[in-house]
């Protein structure tokens, strides 16, 4: 490798114009554009749990969500109801070196799941603020999987509520293939850690060792609504490809267009009744775009799904635009 | 209401300078470029509420440097950092990336370790010397020419006949 090449390279690494003045409008306007979620529980959110424990247990009881669910993703009544038999409690327990992970909750639609578990340590062991685990993997054993095809998970976790010895924990994953009813799903968490780095790298302490291989069986009702577009789209300044459908739930959003040439380039906008609009792109990491051959492979089908920050009511969004094609929802 | 300390005015020109590096060196850092845009946006809010002057450009353009690189290092070892899995098969993303424009190069950069990439990149694109890196990074100027030797060594750089003496 010759010095150019490497400077070439690394001169490409640069941000889009667009990226910049993004950021900079941000910096500028005090706004938050920040993809990386907080862990930190806030004060707001504190006193909400304390002001509404009652109504809490209230709403989990009569919609069967568990209650610190609720007091995370705060839910509307007509959310939880639309929800209601997306909504799991696999009671799964196990134990390990004296560490018990137990899954409390899932919700699940066609393109999305979150997982509510709590670890508990021994009292011996006083958890740190940034404790985390050293392996944790989500496996579904989708239609894709051994198919050549590819499907993908990404996602993230959220510890939502904590003390010196238990951690609450809120994982929320989405998947490029479909997930359905009756699916097997695998949790494996593997050494509670920490990390170091006050010196030149970045040291691992294991805190707990411990291995958890957790699997149980999803069964739920798929809140997802599906528009069928089939129409031809200007994505990428030609009209040979296909809008083929929309699929929105509260938690997701997944986009299917026919043809090869297109994947990272569709860059649906969301418009809300009340103005709001916003683009989803490949650089948001709640997106995923999956690319599938068809079966005669002269063609394909490009996707992406997308999992929204918050549980959307249907009902505030007024369209979805890709490319050129406005599709209204409601 | 966020406490401001430096004029907008002030701050857009220090972003149009080094908006690129601080971007670059969190990219470098994290391989991924939402949470490179978080880094870019955090370094420059900390730097519109620092009320330290400084006492000049290369003062400030190594404080950015050495904030990106600790704001970067914070998301890494982050708790709960983002994980993105596959279940069947090593994915083919075919979508475009930073990464896809010298995907050879980019392999063997990022094929390095972490704490290789920044000294390097300090060195031979920043144009710092080791000694400068260092302090940067406040690591020892051994440690650091060790660290790009190590690196050159991996790239297989033809750079003997460009670089200076100084590493």
């Amino acid at each position: 490798m010759r010095k150019s090449e490497l400077n070439q390279f690394l001169d490409s690494l640069a941000p889009t114009a667009a990226q910049k003045d993004k950021v900079l409008d941000a910096i500028l306007k005090g706004e938050q554009i920040m993809h990386t979620r907080k862990m930190k529980l806030s004060l707001a959110l504190v006193a909400t749990l304390v002001a509404s424990l009652v109504g809490l247990t209230a709403m989990a009881a009569a919609f069967g969500w568990h209650e610190k669910l609720i007091a995370y993703l705060s839910p509307t009544a007509t959310q939880m109801d639309v929800l209601g038999d997306a909504s799991n409690a696999p009671q799964v327990t196990a134990t390990d070196n004296g560490v018990t992970v137990s899954v409390l909750q899932t919700l699940t639609d066609q393109h999305g799941i979150y997982i509510l578990y709590d670890v508990t340590v021994p009292d011996s062991v006083t958890l740190p603020e940034d404790v985390t685990w050293e392996l944790s993997h989500l496996g579904m054993d989708t239609a894709a999987a051994g198919t050549g095809q590819v499907a993908m998970g990404s996602g993230g976790a959220d510890v939502i509520a904590r003390t010196d010895h238990t951690l609450t924990i809120l994982q929320r994953d989405i998947w490029t293939d479909a997930i359905t009813n009756d699916q097997k799903v695998s949790l494996t968490l593997q050494n509670l850690v920490r990390y170091d780095s006050t010196g030149d790298d970045i040291q691992q302490e294991v805190l707990v060792p411990c291995q958890f291989d957790l699997t149980w069986t999803l069964h739920y009702t798929d809140s997802t609504t599906t528009f069928d577009v089939n129409q031809p789209v200007d994505i990428t300044g030609s009209n040979h490809n296909v809008l083929t459908s929309i699929s929105l739930s509260p938690m997701t959003l997944w986009i299917t267009v026919t043809g090869d040439d297109v994947l990272g380039a569709i860059k649906p906008w969301i418009t809300y009744h009340n103005g709001e609009t916003f683009q989803i792109t490949q650089e948001d990491r709640s997106a995923s775009y999956l690319f599938l051959n068809d079966a005669d492979q002269t063609g394909g089908t490009c996707s992406i799904s997308y999992a929204f920050d918050r549980i959307t009511d249907l009902s505030e969004i007024a369209s979805i635009t890709v490319g050129n094609v406005v599709v209204p929802i409601s | 209401m966020q406490t401001s300390w430096r004029a907008d005015e002030a701050i857009t020109q220090t972003y149009a300078r080094y908006a690129d590096m601080v971007y670059r060196i969190a990219y470098l850092m994290l391989q991924n470029s939402a949470e490179a845009e978080d880094i870019l946006q955090d370094v420059f809010i900390r730097l519109l509420r620092n009320p330290t002057p400084f006492h000049s450009e290369e003062h400030q353009k190594a404080w950015l440097i050495t904030t990106a690189k600790n704001a970067a290092r914070d998301l890494l070892k982050s708790a709960w950092r983002k994980k993105t899995t596959a279940i069947t098969q090593v994915p083919e993303p075919i979508y475009p990336d930073h990464t896809s424009m010298g995907s050879d190069v980019a392999a063997a950069v990022f094929g390095l370790g972490e704490k290789y990439r920044i000294p390097l990149y300090l060195y031979y694109y920043e144009g710092y010397k080791t000694e400068e890196i260092a302090k940067m990074l406040q690591i020892r100027p051994a440690t650091i020419r060790s660290r790009l030797h190590t690196a050159r060594k991996k790239l297989r750089l033809m750079l003997e006949e460009e670089e200076s003496s100084d590493a």
